[in-house]
């Protein structure tokens, strides 16, 4: 992130979304609307002092919701610009015009309780869209009680639970009792692999469940990993070999068999119902915590942004491709990069990334009249 | 091999002027002047020897702050600045270039880190927390004094590639690159292009023929008139680093020389070929690719076919999966199941592997028409007899016996013949399976650690076409950053050897994860001698040789032993 | 059914256009895209009280073309029609559909006669009538839910119904 925003060709418009977009493929003009951070940007320095004495308390979308921020705040501690924002729904000055604590901490006078949304035009000869992807709800895989049942967690909630720099310091704590789970139980294919939700493979969940998986062992070596899986699907550089480790040196158990239900015992642990299908048994297993690993589906707004492009949508909504040219769209100096055309994993993400830059480079190379980057109309 | 630098010699006289240091503590809001005592620091700090100006700023990076700096060069006649804020991670390029904006070279500036390493991490105890923080400035003083203006090195770039290996990744990679009018050398060793793709019949998921596939490819390539395409053709010999690689090549017994700036790997790989297993004997147990053949030209009759998954993948002697097999397997029963809908087929596998939104739908369709699925396990293998396959289903928990007419065997993509001698010629790494080893498994997957050298398709990891042909675009877009520049720049800070105390050990060399280290002859006091060579332009400064040469003849630019023995000299 | 080692199964026994046959059928069209992920057991009532009832394993088994094994076995008679696995699936193989095929050949085919096809749709029958009447009586006490003596219940239940 830092590399890219202090690349000298590179202007980057955070906190912004394209509102429009006109012209071909060597000259297109891009609309977009920088929303207000209620921050003058040249101004801050972003020291955070700010942030320390709001009085505002809201649910962290950053750690989806296992911790509270302030209405003036950092997305997350290395956000890049490091320049916060106020949330305009929760802050007291923009909902009841009263409080600006901020405005006072402020050294540098960079708080701006009056700026207003920015329309930006930028003449480009390219564009990629890079726009990511969302997490399947879980909670509409009924079955499995997300929302329901309180030890049952998203694979992202696990990943801000394990981190260190998490809020819980990196403790595996139950969310029902905050006291440490040790046996944890990680429920692959929710939302995919289901022609009722998705069916495709979501490509990237085997592989974290493992490392999840093992990164509770190496966090509590007393702890019992259990992975509930169909297929493992291990086919990129060296992932077989990973799961082979998890099994013979971590000790995860895999277990071949699709979670049917989560039930809830009386003492609040989430119950499994499942098939061990390799030893053709129903079974139950009741665990301290269950990281259900949802699938990768297509960002929101991705059919907005598709429309306002030109550019068709698979029929799973991700951005559609060619298969034997997996960067370019229907469209002519419009590519894509990463999880929107369909799940990727990093190392495959980076490379198809830097496609997307060769396929925009032939582009520009090719027109005869490249405006400049960021050159504004 | 010679180095052609435009500008390591030092331009700037030696400085023997008196250090004038200025020393610029930053309050960081509350945030550092919250728990340690800033004027006490500053005062502290124009006690110290050499600091010639002192200056306490609110924010040292806001444009007040940078101004204060710049100012108090001029005024003050600094030639010296120091730093102590937050880490070097935020602001150290930004106080850098505004060292240079004010005339100072910026090598001549050095950051304390007060922030992260002191007062965010001593808020209980504000007392001693001031001392650290004014230790750390003592001991930034002691290296500031000592440092010596450095030129960044800036190497020219030969705009030419060689792409080694025609198969469709190296030829995407070729494309690309000559889209940008830079010429490519594009190196075959057999003698027509395509590479694996000219072994397969129809391609999933489309369908359609690999011969057309094959065919768009080489016509682009023909009207691309800045590709030079050498088939049958073998790299001999290569010498030089990023920009400037002298490269041998022999082409169906013609040699030539050239130079070029950059080259791409894409050697891909081939199927192992299964001897000795499950009866493979070429005609009733074939290999997909010959099943592939039968199909395209019509010549399979067989009705009843069962596949074998994961022969000689996934075992201990190749402990990897091989990616494409699954989906090839997947895409022939289709095939066979919707042109010969009286064949039964079976595949006996142990994951299937249809990951994606692309291929899950047609492991699907493969069911809905008819094909079988069994699942096998590491500890019970198939057994082939004559006309049968016995498999034990662990879904089902029962021994099976399939016959068939046809026994299909899916094996591995290995690494082709050649690669070891390749590798050993490019000086860059293969993984324990014959693969070669990028420079980061996830940040930075089709290139090496050695700069100007690129990999993609399956001389990285077995891939299938579409992978093949981003990896190959990947690969040429990291490739055209040095190309399109024309130069390459890199940081002066390198290791450098001092050939009166080398003794030719070659730890060095051994230890270099970036082949920055040759050895060479060189005239030592009067004697010729072997001794170790730094490539500056390849040195990333990482040290690695530095701490394994025994007799401390190989020291870090701008890191040397007198500047890290003079701040351990102030830190008590 | 049981779950131990056998020697092969000889080729001679399996059918493979058994597995057609099924799909052929009302209800049957949907067999052959199981990708045996065993929802359909960990969910069924079934196999809760008989671990040797398997719906995965039976499915596996039509597939594979073990037709005189299936047709006769006693687990196609085992299957409450509750739906749980027809609701559960993530491929929609519509189970409970299947076992109405697998019923229906049986007694097609001469595996089972068509008094015993009789016979079991009384039990069916009986048991949602002991059923209602059980739940009726245990409502009753609602208010004091204490000395509920549930097998009493059955058998006065069973004999007035029967």
């Amino acid at each position: 992130m830092a590399a890219c925003s202090d690349h000298p060709n590179i202007e980057c418009l955070t906190y912004s979304a394209v509102r429009e977009v006109s012209g071909n493929a060597g000259d297109f003009t891009v609309t977009v609307a920088k929303r207000p951070r209620y921050i003058n940007e040249s101004l801050c320095t972003g020291c955070g002092e700010c942030t320390e004495k709001c009085p505002g308390k809201v649910p962290d979308e950053f750690n989806l919701g296992l911790a509270k921020r302030k209405s003036i705040f950092f997305h997350f501690a290395q956000a890049v610009p490091r320049i916060p924002v106020i949330d305009p729904t929760a802050c007291l000055m923009l909902t009841k015009g009263k409080c600006g604590v901020c405005q006072k901490k402020c050294g540098a006078g960079a708080i701006d309780f009056k700026q207003t949304e920015q329309l930006v035009k930028a003449r480009v000869g390219t564009i990629v869209v890079a726009t990511g992807f969302d997490i399947y709800d879980a909670s509409l895989a009924t079955e499995y009680g997300f929302g329901r049942i309180k030890n049952v967690l998203s694979s992202l909630q696990y990943e801000r639970l394990i981190s260190a720099s998490g809020p819980s310091g990196g403790h595996l704590n139950k969310p029902s009792d905050g006291k440490p789970a040790h046996k944890i139980a990680y429920v692959l294919c929710v939302g995919s692999r289901d022609i009722t939700s998705n069916n495709y493979c979501s490509a990237l969940c085997c592989m974290y469940a493992a490392k999840d998986a093992m990164l509770a062992r190496e966090h509590d070596a007393g702890s019992e990993s259990f992975v509930f899986y169909t297929d493992t699907r291990c086919s990129g550089k060296g992932f077989w070999q990973y799961f082979e480790k998890a099994r013979s040196e971590y000790g995860v158990n895999f277990i071949r068999g699709r979670v049917s239900r989560i039930t809830e015992d009386h003492s609040g642990n989430p119950v499994m119902w499942y098939e061990d299908t390799k030893q053709r048994r129903a079974k139950t297993l009741t665990a301290d915590m269950v990281i259900l690993a949802n699938a990768i589906v297509p960002a929101f707004g991705t059919d907005k942004l598709a429309a306002m492009l030109g550019i068709e949508l698979d029929k799973f909504g991700f951005i559609a491709t060619n298969s034997f040219s997996p960067t370019d769209t229907n469209r002519d100096g419009i590519f894509v990069a990463g999880c929107v055309g369909g799940p990727r994993d990093i190392a495959e993400a980076v490379a198809h990334a830097s496609a997307a830059a060769a396929r925009a480079a032939e582009t520009v190379t090719r027109e005869a009249a490249v405006p400049a980057i960021g050159n504004r109309g | 091999m010679s180095i052609q630098l435009q500008a390591t010699k030092k331009q700037d006289p030696p400085d023997e002027e008196t250090p004038r240091i200025g020393v610029f503590i930053c309050h960081c809001g509350a945030n550092i002047a919250g728990f340690v005592n800033v004027e006490e620091a500053a005062k502290y700090a124009s006690s110290l020897p050499d600091v010639a100006f002192v200056q306490k700023n609110l924010y040292t990076c806001s444009e007040t702050g940078l101004r204060e700096i710049k100012t108090a060069i001029k005024e003050h006649k600094l030639n010296r600045v120091l730093v102590a804020s937050c880490t070097p991670r935020t602001h150290e390029p930004l106080f850098k270039s505004t060292c240079q904006e004010a005339g100072l070279n910026r090598y001549l500036f050095e950051l304390v880190n007060i922030r992260e390493q002191c007062s965010w991490v001593h808020m209980q105890d504000p007392v001693r927390a001031t001392e650290k923080a004014k230790q750390l400035i003592r001991m930034g003083v002691a290296r500031v004094a000592l440092l010596e203006p450095r030129q960044e090195i800036t190497v020219e770039v030969t705009r030419k590639a060689l792409v080694i290996g025609g198969g469709v990744a190296g030829i995407s990679a070729a494309l690309s690159i000559a889209a940008s009018n830079i010429p490519v050398i594009l190196v075959e060793r057999e003698k027509e292009l395509g590479g694996l793709l000219r072994d397969v019949n129809k391609l999933y998921p489309t369908l359609g023929a690999a011969s057309e596939l094959v065919d768009e490819h080489v016509k682009k390539l023909q009207k691309a008139p800045l590709i030079k395409v050498m088939t049958r053709a073998k790299v001999l010999n290569v010498s030089g680093f990023i920009g400037n690689y002298k490269v041998q090549i022999d082409s169906a017994g013609e040699q030539i020389e050239d130079t070029v700036g950059v080259i791409v790997v894409a050697t891909g790989a081939r199927i192992m070929i299964p001897n000795g297993m499950y009866g493979y004997d070429g005609k009733n147990v074939v290999m997909q690719t010959e099943l592939e053949r039968r199909l395209k030209d019509g010549s399979f009759s067989a009705r009843s076919v069962v596949m074998i998954q994961c022969v000689g993948a996934r075992v201990p002697e190749r402990e990897y999966c091989s990616r494409i097999c699954c989906m090839t397997a997947i895409k022939n029963a289709i095939l066979i199941r919707e042109t010969y809908p009286e064949t039964e087929i079976f595949v006996v596998y142990r994951d299937i592997q249809t990951f994606g939104t692309l291929y899950e739908e047609d492991y699907r369709r493969a069911r809905e028409l008819g094909v079988g699925f069994l699942r096998y396990g590491l500890a019970k293998l198939p057994a082939v007899d004559e006309g049968g396959v016995t498999v034990y289903d662990e879904l089902l928990g029962k021994n099976v016996r399939i016959p068939y007419e046809l026994l299909v065997l899916s094996a591995p993509l290995v690494a082709p013949e050649g690669v070891t001698e390749l590798s050993k010629m490019l000086k860059v790494p293969l993984d324990a399976n014959g693969f070669y080893l990028e420079a980061h498994a996830k940040l930075r997957p089709v290139e090496f650690a050695t700069d100007g050298v690129y990999l993609c398709g399956c001389a990285r990891w077995p891939c299938d076409i579409g992978d093949a042909v981003y990896q190959g675009r990947g690969s040429a877009a990291r490739a055209l950053i040095p190309l399109r520049k024309g130069k390459v720049y890199a940081e002066p800070l390198y290791a450098e050897v001092n050939p009166n105390v080398c003794r030719d050990c070659r730890r060095c060399v051994e230890s270099c994860p970036y082949s920055a280290i040759t050895t060479v002859e060189e005239t030592v006091h009067g004697y010729q001698r072997t001794v170790s060579k730094v490539n500056p332009v390849l040195c990333k400064g990482c040290g690695a040789c530095s701490v394994l040469c025994p007799t401390g003849a190989i020291g870090m630019k701008h890191y040397d032993n007198t500047l890290i023995m003079a701040m351990i000299g102030k830190a008590f | 059914m049981t779950t131990e080692t056998t020697p092969p199964v000889e080729t001679t026994t399996l059918d493979p256009g058994f597995k057609h046959e099924v799909s052929n059928q009302p209800g049957g069209e949907n067999l052959k895209v199981c990708f045996a992920c065993g929802v359909c057991t960990a969910g069924c009532p079934v196999s809760e009280i008989d671990p040797s009832y398997n719906p995965r394993r039976i499915i596996r088994m039509i597939l594979l073309g073990m037709r005189e094994r299936v047709l006769s076995s006693d687990a196609i008679w085992l299957c409450a029609m509750c739906y749980t696995c027809y609701a559960h699936c993530p491929q929609n193989v519509k189970f409970t559909n299947i076992m109405s095929v697998l019923r229906n050949m049986a007694e097609r085919e001469g595996f089972v006669k068509p008094e015993f096809v009789k016979l079991i749709g009384n039990v069916d029958d009986l048991s949602q009538r002991v059923r209602r009447r059980m739940v009726l009586s245990v409502l009753k006490n609602k208010e004091s839910m204490k000395e509920v003596d549930v097998k009493k219940l059955l058998a006065d239940a069973a004999k007035e119904e029967g």
